[in-house]
């Protein structure tokens, strides 16, 4: 990378995104770690700051259980993903034709380009008791009374791995392409079982990409909102739910106790998966 | 290995269709001539295009959207683009720590930023005005804005811009000759991915809009806890509709490769 000229045109040029994000973000990030420490009476901030909000959501086992369920949530949606995602990415890696490998991308990507109530509504007609699915497998007799998944852990856990697994796709397939495949084949030819070629060579070259694949998911799943709200149905509660929820109850400082144990998880997603990343990388 | 790779690609298939069924249901489902429990369709009808043209609450919203999300993304692009040119083109103490900063958005999960936006909004009495809510869009698409059009702008040929410079040309006029058009990608990918980012945000601005003047998502989402008839499919088929044409420009403008690139950074907002 080329760099030049002095360093306080570079600052000069900063300027308007850092006063946006120091006038904006940081600030409201910092009202928001004060509100955590403060009380907060008939709609007034009080003075003075108390740990008691921290020790409120600390001490009540309800709280730890929905963190509990976005873990969950997080956990059961990565390893979904990954196990769906893998043969998907090997699939389009071996398409040749590039018009069909688009055609495979596109509708890959095609839930990205709908907005999440949009997907939300259309898993609400698919799931339902009256939805396609079960109208199909009642009408087939496969099924005698319909599947409750809507309004329930799986439905918002289909619904969460049908956004997410383009973010599981996309970096095992970028590792895949640039893999050289005679490796494979070298293998095949001594004589390696399937099961040998993908535990030996396949899943080694590629697990930098699975790792990436299972840090954007878990990210995005354990701090999603609308999808495990509007498919949860009430019945399933997550961290980002229960802020909201305690916002609507006027309680500021517990949900701010809570976004910041919402950001603290992410970010501890973030290093966990790194540190996963460095031990996984291969010596050059 | 032929009986493999068929089952392979039947694997590949089914997972397609598990992709688009969904959004393939919406828009049958908006024809539908009735409210509920009816699938399939028994008859066609366009009745719930009628009921959302009469809802007047969505054209509201619809319309504030646009507005926030046209006013955030040029903001975004001025001082994103600013930035990234900092960020790129010159050397100076704390870059990277600067650069850390400015992604720094897009780590934090969406609901907490809301809430904090809401907390500061009420504090300093902006709470529910168009500013604040385009000030916050603008800080919540800056990261895109700023990672796309630095990966731009590395790729940039240096020496086109020093031989411009050298003949004489004022770095103003080189800057619109003759870099913009090298980086001109990066910036439609930045401009379209911002726009749709900022017009499908609900996680943050749901605690930032009042309930008198919601955005489209918002407005949506709270019908949606009302109501499941087939009006929102309607609205949802109309946006399918609209969000394609946009896409289709991108695609166009940028291919097959930059398509998939974008997408795989709309990362923060699509949980």
């Amino acid at each position: 990378m080329v760099t030049s000229g002095r360093g306080w045109r570079g600052y000069a040029l900063l300027g308007p995104a850092m006063a946006a994000m120091l006038l904006f973000f940081a600030a409201a990030m910092v009202v928001l770690l004060l509100l955590a420490f403060q009380r907060v009476e008939e709609g007034q901030v009080m003075s003075g700051l108390t740990g008691a909000n921290l020790v409120r959501f600390a001490s009540n086992r309800y709280y730890w259980g929905v963190i509990g369920t976005s873990m969950k949530l997080g956990a059961v949606t990565v390893v979904i993903s990954a196990l769906v995602g893998y043969p998907v990415a090997l699939a389009i890696d071996r398409i040749r034709g590039t018009t069909v490998r688009g055609l495979a991308l596109f509708l890959l990507f095609s839930p990205l380009l709908t907005s999440v109530i949009v997907r939300s509504y259309g898993w609400e007609l698919m799931l339902g008791d009256h939805g396609v699915i079960n109208t199909i497998l009642l009408d087939l007799h496969i099924l005698a009374r319909p599947l409750r998944i809507l309004f329930e852990f799986s439905g918002v856990t289909v619904a969460m791995v049908h956004i997410l697994l383009p973010f599981m796709v996309l970096p095992i397939l970028g590792v895949l392409s640039q893999m050289n495949p005679s490796l494979v084949e070298a293998a095949q030819d001594l004589g390696a079982s399937r099961l040998q070629v993908f535990l030996r060579i396949l899943l080694p070259l590629t697990i930098q990409g699975v790792v990436v694949g299972c840090q954007l998911v878990f990210a995005l799943s354990i701090s999603a909102f609308a999808t495990p709200t509007l498919l949860g149905g009430g019945r399933v509660q997550v961290l980002a739910g229960l802020i909201y929820n305690d916002v609507g109850q006027l309680d500021w400082p517990l949900a701010a106790v809570e976004s910041y144990a919402l950001l603290v998880l992410a970010l501890a997603t973030v290093l966990v998966f790194n540190r996963l990343l460095r031990l996984t990388a291969r010596p050059a | 290995m032929r009986s493999r790779s068929v089952s392979l690609n039947a694997f590949l298939a089914a997972v397609l269709l598990f992709m688009v069924a969904p959004i393939a249901i919406v828009i049958v489902n908006s024809f539908n001539s009735v409210a509920y429990g009816a699938w399939p369709p028994p008859r066609l009808s366009t009745r719930w295009y009628q009921n959302l043209a009469d809802q007047p609450g969505f054209g509201d919203a619809a319309v504030l959207s646009v507005e926030i999300g046209i006013v955030a993304t040029a903001l975004a692009l001025v001082a994103g683009g600013l930035a990234a040119m900092a960020l790129v083109r010159y050397s100076f103490p704390g870059r990277s720590a600067v650069n850390a900063f400015l992604l720094s958005p897009m780590l934090v999960p969406k609901v907490s930023i809301g809430l904090a936006a809401f907390m500061l909004f009420l504090r300093i009495r902006v709470y529910g005005s168009f500013p604040s809510l385009v000030v916050a869009h603008t800080v919540l698409i800056l990261p895109f804005m700023v990672t796309i059009i630095a990966s731009g702008l590395v790729r940039v040929d240096r020496r086109l811009e020093e031989a411009a410079l050298d003949l004489g040309a004022s770095s103003l006029r080189v800057l619109w000759h003759v870099t913009l058009p090298q980086i001109r990608r990066s910036l439609v990918a930045a401009l379209v991915l911002s726009f749709v980012i900022s017009f499908d945000e609900v996680d943050a601005t749901i605690f930032m809009v009042s309930p008198r003047q919601p955005t489209l998502p918002v407005a949506m989402y709270t019908y949606m806890q009302k109501f499941q008839d087939p009006t929102l499919a309607a609205l949802s088929t109309v946006l399918i509709a609209a969000t394609f044409v946009l896409a289709a420009v991108a695609f166009r403008s940028f291919g097959l490769a930059g398509f998939t690139q974008a997408m795989s950074r709309r990362a923060a907002e699509s949980d």
